[in-house]
C-alpha cells in the first residue's frame, strides 16, 4: 500500500519581505506578487497574512483574494474577502487557497486615516507517493 | 517518492471568444452543460461590461448542477453602477461531473450588457 504525503514548497513573500513592510496609503488596494500553483502542479498554499496596525489605529485591514487564468489578467472580483481587526496588533492571519491556477492578494484599509504596515507570504503543496 | 501534481487543462470558451463580446438580455440564457468527466473540477470565469451610460442593473451569473435545475449552487452579480465598467470573477467547480452556467440581466427594460464566459478543467496526475 503507498504512502500519499503532503509535499511543501519553499516559503516566499509575495508582499514585502520578513524584514520589510509595505505601508498602505489611504483606501489604495495594494496588489501582492502572482502566486503561481500551476507551473510546478500544486494543489494550493496556505498564505500568511501579516499586519503592524499605527498606534491607536481608526481603520482595519481588508485583504482580498483575486484569481487569475493566467497569471496576468486578475479578476475584479475577489475569490473571498475578510478584515482583519486593528483590534490585536501586530495581527497575523493565515488561510488556504485551493484550485486556481494563479492567484494574488489585495490588501487596503477600510479607511484613510492610518497607514498600517502589511506584508504577506506563502508555502505551496502538492501530494507524493512513497 | 513520486510526485502527485495538479494538472491543468487549456482555457475553453463557452461563451464569445478571446477579445470578444457577446450580448446579454434580460432574459438571458443558459449554456450547454460544460463536460468534467475525466477531471477532478474546473475554474470558471465570467466576464462583463457595460456600456459607460448603463447604471441601474446587475448581471447574474450562475451555475446548476443541469439543465433541469431551478436553483443554482452558485449566483454571483456584475453591478453595472459599481464604478468598473468590465468585472471578472472566477469560482472553482470540483466533485461535478458537469456544470451548466447561466447569464443574465436582471432589467425588465431589455437592456444589453455583453459577457464572455471560459474555464480551464483541472485533474491530477502522477509526475
Amino acid at each position: 500500500m503507498a504512502t500519499i504525503s503532503k509535499s511543501w514548497g519553499s516559503d516566499t513573500y509575495i508582499e514585502a519581505t520578513d524584514s520589510t513592510y509595505t505601508t498602505l496609503s489611504g483606501t489604495t488596494e495594494e496588489y501582492s506578487s502572482d502566486v503561481d500553483l500551476e507551473t510546478d502542479g500544486y494543489e494550493g498554499a496556505v498564505v500568511t497574512a501579516e499586519v503592524d496596525f499605527d498606534a491607536t489605529p481608526t481603520d482595519d485591514v481588508i485583504v482580498s483574494v483575486y484569481a487569475s487564468l493566467d497569471g496576468s489578467n486578475y479578476d475584479t472580483e475577489p475569490l473571498f474577502s475578510f478584515t482583519i481587526d486593528n483590534g490585536t496588533d501586530p495581527a497575523q492571519v493565515s488561510f488556504v487557497v485551493t484550485d486556481v491556477p494563479h492567484f494574488r492578494l489585495g490588501i487596503k484599509q477600510t479607511g484613510s486615516t492610518d497607514s498600517h504596515d502589511v506584508r504577506a507570504h506563502y508555502q505551496p503543496w502538492r501530494w507524493q507517493s512513497a | 517518492m513520486i510526485d502527485i501534481k495538479h494538472i491543468y487543462g487549456d482555457r475553453v470558451y463557452v461563451f464569445s471568444s478571446p477579445g470578444l463580446w457577446a450580448n446579454v438580455s434580460g432574459s438571458g440564457q443558459r449554456l450547454s452543460p460544460i463536460d468534467l468527466s475525466g477531471y477532478a473540477g474546473a475554474v470558471v470565469c465570467f466576464e462583463g461590461s457595460f456600456s459607460t451610460n448603463q447604471s441601474d442593473f446587475d448581471m447574474i451569473i450562475a451555475a446548476y448542477d443541469d439543465s433541469n435545475s431551478t436553483d443554482p449552487f452558485y449566483q454571483m452579480a456584475f453591478g453595472a453602477d459599481e464604478g468598473a465598467v468590465q468585472h471578472r470573477a472566477c469560482f472553482v467547480v470540483k466533485g461535478r461531473s458537469s456544470v451548466v452556467l447561466g447569464i443574465r440581466n436582471d432589467d425588465e427594460g431589455g437592456k444589453i450588457s455583453s459577457a464572455r464566459i471560459s474555464y480551464r478543467p483541472w485533474g491530477v496526475q502522477t509526475a
